[in-house]
């Protein structure tokens, strides 16, 4: 099997594990056990009716925003376990909300780049975003994010919830339709731009770029292979330069590059030395 | 690289430290309390 039709099985697979209580979905409500306990790696909603797994940006503001005041060791222990591991990783083969980005760019419309220009301040955006989350949460006291931008939330909980159970049809408010709004407007982008909610907005593929440096999974360019072709950094959809920085926080590990090597000089994998 | 090299492990120690004390400390079931209740902000929902 090729290395992207591997990919796409693995994400499948990874966003029906995590989203697996079948009957959340035939009565409208949310799976309460124990599994909950543990965060999922990737952007996943806690209130998806199938959600297994704790999502662990909502649960970092869930655990920042309490009066409280304690340090959130148990989530932050778990994003930094994720980051050093798997770094963006996660995004490429585990996020589902990754997974849905990638379907809509390979819908067959015209496709675009955000011109360099803008594309470059962009980035830094969900850098702002993952401070602000942290910030809010300590100050109002309220997941900031899941509440005003987060796409997931809406998509995997507030869409089947409202449509499933009625007791929440009647919550519809503004806020429902102004999430909707993002919602619509990042699937609208993704058809034409390439993971335009992984580019600029998603504070957890952030926080895990933090980690693509310095983790254990690490892309590696053979200098005495490389011919300098130019391919890799051609094709790359979220747009590094492979050969200059391998190890990118903005690098989502999808492979790409070594498929289009004609050296076979770019390798990848868990290094521990 | 040599820095590399021993940082990963460092930042591994400290992620199974602060999961372990995290635990210790009852956080794990302050996030099973908060994701088994549905969350309305994430859905965008009373407001």
């Amino acid at each position: 099997m090729k290395r992207q039709s591997r990919r796409t099985l693995i994400q499948c697979i990874a966003a029906v594990a995590q989203n697996a209580y079948i009957p959340g979905f035939l009565q409208g409500v949310i799976y309460q056990g124990r599994m909950k306990l543990l965060c999922v790696p990737g952007l996943n909603c806690y209130s998806c009716p199938g959600a297994l797994g704790a999502c662990p940006i909502g649960s970092l503001q869930a655990a920042l925003s309490g009066r409280r005041g304690r340090f959130p060791a148990y989530v932050l222990g778990t994003l930094v376990l994720f980051g050093v591991v798997l770094g963006r990783l996660v995004c490429g083969f585990l996020c589902p909300f990754g997974l849905l980005q990638d379907l809509l760019a390979r819908v067959p419309l015209p496709k675009g780049k955000v011109p360099r220009w803008l594309d470059k301040p962009l980035r830094y955006l969900k850098y702002v975003i993952l401070v602000l989350l942290v910030v809010l949460a300590l100050l109002l006291h309220e997941p900031a994010f899941c509440k005003y931008l987060c796409p997931a939330g809406l998509l995997e909980a507030g869409l089947p919830l409202t449509s499933l159970n009625p007791q929440f049809a009647g919550l519809r408010g503004p806020l429902f339709y102004i999430k909707l709004g993002v919602l619509l407007a990042i699937v609208l982008l993704s058809l034409w731009i390439f993971r335009p909610f992984c580019k600029y907005l998603c504070p957890l593929g952030a926080f895990y770029g933090l980690f693509n440096g310095v983790g254990f999974y690490r892309l590696q360019v053979a200098e005495d292979k490389c011919v300098r072709c130019g391919k890799c950094a051609a094709i790359c959809p979220m747009d590094v330069d492979v050969v200059r920085h391998p190890n990118s926080p903005e690098c989502i590990r999808c492979g790409k590059c070594r498929d289009v090597c004609p050296t076979k000089a770019i390798s990848g994998g868990f290094r521990c030395k | 690289m040599k820095r590399d090299r021993w940082l990963k492990w460092a930042l591994l120690g400290l992620a199974i430290g602060l999961i372990a004390g995290g635990a210790a400390a009852g956080q794990a079931a302050a996030t099973l309390r908060k994701a088994i209740l549905i969350c309305l902000e994430c859905m965008g929902l009373g407001a």
